[in-house]
């Protein structure tokens, strides 16, 4: 499927896709994200990578209104959000946690159900995206017998139905066996190859290494270094330089 | 966005096999069994048991209608209302940028709708009975036809409102189910006949549906007016639509 108008950025190449200034999430006394700048260049995988409970969701969860910030400011797509968060989100396609469906209805009906709330052209690329995601021939079973990784393919090509320029994808590579990972990074990099940015959060360092262009290391909801992943590695491995900054004390 | 393609997508998502056959046994299966019961036993003792039509028999299938459509109603509201929060849907609508507002709103029409399907032709079938199956006894008017039709509709429409901004307000299907059940069928029929309440039971839904229900010739528990009958179910429904509107735009999704 090729890149539509959607995902032709409609931000200029040198801005940023998503942006975060100081964006801050508390509940309760626990600080799940603490004052975090992020910045995500356009055309790249780029991989929030953290242990179990870094913060990666949380960021993930503001940026798309699941939950409402502390503090701090958020642009995605160029644009502000909340205040303009429906324009914005009309042009992204994401999976949080692991992607839930109507179990009781088949593939392609949990598209057309889907479709039904990203506008007019969604229904019609339902055959397009079930094919892109290897589905098509298993698209009217019913959800609830589908495997793990035939859900995390299904969860992709909903995401695919407003035809995004943003794919947010929170551990991906969840549950999947290591012929499913394989296929889901090819498939990540040819959202990439099209001009779609992706963001994906993982806890697997080795899978974030070979899928993305430019990560960031979150640890107790900061992000302690973002960069290309060459410059981020600095010609050690991506498990060396995590543990060098991960095993630091954080200051307030 | 068009909300007709919403509505749609809502109803897509209602075509649960278990909620379509209990929707179904519950109206059109309990109509069906009403008329052919009767109509079976006077057949089989024309001397003891009177024809299968007839007004009175009209009140009887519209109470059965009224009690088990309640439980359809209910069932269908608590799904449209919690099914997506249950399966993780919820997530998914919201990134999609569409209003909170409306991603509940649209729930309602399409509730209504899969409710009505079945609901029309149940009491269809117990109308054309009555007057069918009326043999020498004289066939219901027109006009209570509409009355007894526009008393279980009310009603049971009324049910499906509650349900869907019940189970969207507490997050819970199975929950906000037993609550709306156990208030409609038992709870609130204790309190109507707790005198010391007075005037007080007239906000008791179920009050007010027996008020618009046509009483032919039995005193009501709870006199009210039609005007307050009809107040108290309308500022339910706009009560529990508020509240679900509301909890479905804060909640963390």
């Amino acid at each position: 499927m090729a890149a539509g108008p959607a995902a032709r950025s409609v931000i200029g190449m040198t801005d940023e896709v998503i942006r975060t200034a100081g964006l801050s999430k508390r509940f309760g006394r626990r600080t799940a994200v603490d004052n975090v700048d992020l910045s995500v260049p356009p055309g790249c995988a780029f991989g929030l990578l953290g242990v179990n409970g870094a913060g990666k969701t949380t960021l993930i969860r503001m940026l798309l209104g699941l939950t409402p910030a502390t503090s701090g400011q958020m642009w995605l797509l160029g644009l502000p959000v909340p205040a303009q968060r429906a324009e914005a989100l009309s042009r992204v396609g994401a999976i949080v946690e692991e992607p839930g469906f109507h179990p009781h209805l088949s593939g392609r009906d949990n598209l057309r159900a889907a479709a039904g709330f990203r506008g007019r052209a969604a229904t019609g690329r339902i055959d397009a995206v079930l094919e892109r995601v290897g589905l098509a021939d298993r698209a009217d079973d019913r959800v609830g017998g589908y495997s793990l990784g035939m859900r995390q393919r299904l969860g992709i090509a909903r995401c695919l139905l407003n035809d995004p320029a943003l794919l947010i994808l929170d551990e991906p590579a969840n549950g999947l066996d290591p012929a499913g990972m394989r296929d889901m990074r090819a498939l990540i990099r040819s959202f990439v190859a099209e001009g779609r940015t992706v963001v994906l959060s993982s806890h697997l360092l080795d899978e974030v290494e070979k899928t993305c262009d430019v990560a960031a290391i979150v640890d107790r909801g900061r992000i302690l270094a973002q960069g290309p992943v060459r410059e981020l590695t600095g010609g050690a491995t991506l498990e060396e330089r995590f543990l060098e900054l991960t095993s630091q004390p954080h200051h307030a | 966005m068009d909300t007709y393609r919403m509505i749609g997508a809502e109803l897509l998502k209602l075509r649960r096999r278990s909620l379509v056959a209990w929707t179904g046994v519950l109206t059109l299966g309990a109509s069906v069994a009403f008329v052919v019961f009767n109509a079976i036993r006077h057949r089989a003792d024309p001397t003891h048991y009177g024809p299968a039509g007839g007004a009175t028999n009209l009140q009887h299938a519209a109470l059965v209608l009224r009690y088990l459509g309640t439980v359809a109603a209910v069932l269908v509201g608590t799904t449209a209302g919690g099914q997506d929060r249950a399966s993780g849907m919820f997530r998914d609508l919201v990134t999609t940028g569409t209003s909170r507002r409306t991603l509940f709103l649209v729930r309602l029409p399409a509730a209504l709708a899969f409710y009505l399907v079945w609901f029309l032709p149940a009491y269809t079938i117990a109308a054309v009975a009555s007057i069918g199956l009326a043999g020498p006894l004289p066939a219901p008017h027109w006009r209570l036809l509409v009355q007894f039709g526009l008393g279980v509709g009310v009603s049971t429409t009324v049910d499906v409102v509650l349900a869907v901004g019940m189970a969207a307000t507490l997050g819970s299907r199975s929950v906000a189910t037993g609550i709306l059940l156990g208030w409609e069928l038992a709870f609130s029929r204790l309190l109507e006949h707790v005198n010391s309440f007075g005037s007080l039971r007239q906000l008791l839904t179920t009050s007010a549906v027996d008020r618009i229900f046509p009483a032919l010739g039995e005193p009501r528990v709870v006199p009210m007016t039609a005007l307050t009958a009809g107040l108290v179910l309308t500022g339910w429904a706009v009560l529990i639509i508020t509240t679900g509107t509301w909890r479905t735009a804060t909640r963390d999704a």
